[in-house]
């Protein structure tokens, strides 16, 4: 233990973490699986999700670790039963606005199956029914497929978009349920300012944006 | 949030000088919304991208494309809801528009008289709507916006012997003398002041101001802000418009007085699209600042310098959180921030920006000039000062009044404003993440942060709002939700896709699930990453505790 670090225990571990970085960072460190759907590590955290959520000694209640900065003498517990409980009422809300299951080698299908959810049953098998995406599939682009149905509003498209490629093409768009993820001006990657880079697929939890030529393996672009 | 869209959005020129939020406003004049031209070349002026400004004018009421050929506006808000009135209104409006011409606000601000909407850049209520013919030939460009046909009038009173926001103003030189005073003394004293006076915020959270300016003012930084947050749209509350319209001097010197004391040379005023009165005051305001030579470079001498930026909104009650505030401020969409960083080490345009409230920022020119102790020793041990309570038309003498902290609850009610006009079944104070308040609960509680943090409730904007004892709870509840997912900024899961959930299982007249809503509320409670999602759960366990038999439940 060096001086400059900070010295939390993390499940019972103790973890020597940099200054600065987050609750996250030290358990994944450890070793320890904290579910995330809006975190890459090569973005800025964003604090989405609300997934990642972990107890806190003296805290007030869960707290998202991907946006928590490490304390000295922090006290972390990864599996704390009501951070754990309300990560998985997350994650089937999220199920619950897919008009589609998401595919199984998908981000999303695994935390969900990892947090004890049923990720191929499909809208009807979900305890909230109601409204869900609207089916629309964007192929305009030779490399690239949008489908805006898949889209959970993560940001990690767009973030790659800006902080890794820096090519801004693409956006949030609306707001609360409505909310989704649009190239350019709405016209589709080949009208808007992408390189097509891929990072955005690359990054997507769900496959809402995908490389075509996987898109075509698999089948779905008939 | 984008700290690269930050910067470009804040490079020299462009920054306040020439914003690109406004850039955006003005492309939507002509039609409501920017065309694609507008949006690409604006784009590329700030080195951005076009799905920037596209994402940007999508998130926002005045600039989406929903806005597009706009001409009139109902309010829906709480109070005109629950006196019953907008149906009319929106029939008699739909006699001179065409029904695709007829749009929504939240809220008008007009909650003492009710029957509110909005053409021609004005807003209007009361019995205003029998006149829209009249009306619309009016010409929206007087020169004194506070003779507009348009402009309310309401009961302004008080139970204060010396009120300290609704006190007669005196001439502009008596009052900014205070001003020519504090560019001679030590920042670090005036700060004192406030701290001692211990103001605590009046938007809701309730933080001291001088926690706030201290962490500013620590945080180096060649260019630092204080901001005004005036887009707080709590239905039925209109204490901020009343101080932006009648008052606004004392925001402005508080601004200055706090710019002063953080190192900050610009404030910038974020004014709700939905008050174009109160914007237009306050720009003459400062522009009478700027002719007497208070504001500019080396003001009288003193090395300091200070200029303002009123900003308009464009319809997004989130953005009345303070990270989505300055978001929409640099042009980008009104999504609330992670923290830390906290805006006071990296806020807008990321750096140091404090951001308070209208009415907490109107009482520092009085806590300066009486003494922070002054202004402590009025109100309870944890509130200090005077609040400003606003009374909608439910009650026999509806307005705005000021009351020391701590003054009872049933003194506003019934000797301010004298009590119920109609029969009433419980007040929602503090706006829609306030609580909803039976009557027999009224005697426990008192204007001040104490009194309401212990029954559960909060004390907010300290509007109050009665709803009617024949008013349905399940309808109000269905309005709660359907306001409170329209406004969801869409960024955090719980509150984006939770209160799309919670209005569908209200919705509806099949009796509520109470299992299932309270299993998301707690899941709202838990991991919304602001108060829109996380504050959602008071008011509605409120109506749960109760009103059960309204919502069906066994």
């Amino acid at each position: 233990v060096s001086a400059s670090g900070v010295v939390l225990t993390v499940d019972g571990i103790t973890v020597e973490a940099a200054p600065g970085s987050t609750v996250l960072e030290a358990a994944r460190f450890a070793g320890l699986w904290v579910p995330t759907l809006c975190f890459d590590d090569r973005m800025t955290p964003f604090g989405a999700c609300r997934v990642c959520l972990v107890g806190i000694e003296g805290a007030r209640g869960p707290v998202a670790s991907c946006t928590t900065p490490v304390r000295e003498g922090m006290v972390v517990e990864t599996q704390h039963a009501l951070s754990r409980r309300i990560a998985r009422n997350v994650v089937e809300l999220v199920l619950s606005e897919l008009p589609v299951p998401p595919a199984p080698h998908t981000e999303l299908a695994q935390v969900a199956a990892r947090l004890g959810l049923d990720p191929a049953a499909g809208p009807a098998a979900q305890r909230w029914t109601g409204a869900v995406h609207e089916q629309a599939y964007d192929h305009r682009h030779p490399y690239l497929a949008l489908q805006h149905e898949l889209c959970i509003s993560c940001g990690r498209c767009v973030r790659a978009c800006d902080e890794v490629q820096g090519a801004f093409a693409l956006t949030a768009t609306g707001r609360g349920f409505h909310a989704n993820i649009t190239a350019g001006l709405g016209g589709g990657f080949a009208a808007s300012s992408c390189v097509s880079c891929g990072a955005c697929a690359d990054t997507c939890p769900t496959d809402a944006i995908s490389e075509r030529f996987l898109v075509e393996l698999a089948g779905r672009d008939q | 949030m984008s700290k690269n869209i930050s910067s470009l959005s804040g490079r020299e020129g462009k920054e306040l000088d020439d914003p690109l939020w406004e850039r955006l406003q003005q492309a939507a004049a002509r039609t409501g919304t920017p065309d694609d031209e507008a949006l690409t070349s604006i784009s590329e002026e700030y080195l951005i991208g076009e799905a920037i400004t596209y994402g940007t004018s999508s998130f926002y009421d005045f600039l989406s494309k929903a806005n597009r050929g706009k001409k009139a506006y109902v309010c829906n808000g709480s109070a005109c809801l629950v006196a019953g009135t907008q149906d009319r209104v929106h029939h008699e409006l739909e006699k001179h528009f065409r029904p695709e011409e007829v749009g929504h606000m939240c809220c008008l601000g007009r909650c003492h008289e009710n029957s509110a909407f909005h053409i021609g850049g004005r807003n209007y209520s009361g019995d205003a709507i029998d006149r829209v013919e009249e009306l619309m030939k009016a010409d929206p460009r007087d020169a004194d916006v506070l003779k507009h046909p348009g402009m309310d009038r309401h009961h302004v009173g008080t139970s204060m012997a010396q009120p300290i926001l609704t006190a007669p103003m005196p001439s502009l030189e008596e009052f900014y003398a205070l001003w020519e005073q504090v560019l001679k003394s030590d920042g670090a004293d005036v700060l004192n002041e406030v701290k001692v006076a211990t103001v605590r915020g009046r938007g809701g959270a309730g933080f001291p101001m001088g926690l706030k300016w201290e962490s500013a003012r620590n945080t180096p930084g060649e260019r630092k802000y204080i901001v005004c947050n005036a887009d707080e749209g709590d239905p039925a509350a209109f204490s901020d418009r009343y101080l932006l319209e009648q008052r606004p001097h004392l925001v402005l010197l508080g601004m200055m007085i706090g710019g002063y004391c953080i190192g900050a040379d610009s404030g910038v005023l974020y004014i709700r699209a939905e008050y174009p009165e109160a914007v237009e005051v306050v720009k003459q305001a400062v522009a009478d600042l700027e002719a007497k030579g208070w504001l500019g470079r080396n003001i009288k001498g003193s090395g300091f310098n200070f200029r303002f930026k009123v900003i308009k909104a464009a319809g997004a009650y989130v953005c009345g959180e303070e990270t989505a505030l300055l978001n929409s401020i640099e042009g980008k969409r009104g999504e609330v921030r992670t923290r830390p960083p906290y805006p006071t080490q990296q806020g807008l345009f990321n750096r140091p920006t404090v951001v308070n409230n209208v009415e907490t920022l109107a009482c520092v020119p009085w806590v300066v000039k009486h003494g922070g102790a002054a202004f402590a020793k009025l109100g309870t041990e944890r509130s200090n000062g005077s609040k400003l309570v606003c009374l909608d038309s439910g009650f026999k003498r509806p307005g705005l009044y000021e009351v020391e902290c701590g003054t009872p609850l049933a003194t506003v009610i019934d000797e301010l404003g004298q009590g119920f006009a109609r029969p009433t079944k419980a007040l929602h104070i503090g706006g829609p993440l306030g609580g909803i308040v039976p009557l027999h609960k009224i005697n426990e509680l008192g204007i001040d942060f104490e009194s309401f943090q212990k029954a559960g409730f909060l004390l907010g904007h300290a509007s109050v709002l009665s709803i009617p004892a024949d008013f349905p709870m399940v309808k109000y509840l269905e309005h709660l939700f359907a306001f409170t997912a329209a406004e969801s900024c869409g960024k955090c899961f719980p509150c984006r896709i939770g209160l799309t959930r919670a209005l569908e299982l209200v919705e509806g007249t099949a009796p509520v699930d109470r299992a299932r809503l309270e299993e998301l509320l707690e899941t709202l409670e838990v991991a919304s990453l602001c108060a829109h999602g996380g504050g959602m759960p008071a008011p509605i366990r409120s109506i749960l505790a109760h009103w059960p038999a309204e919502l069906g439940l066994a």
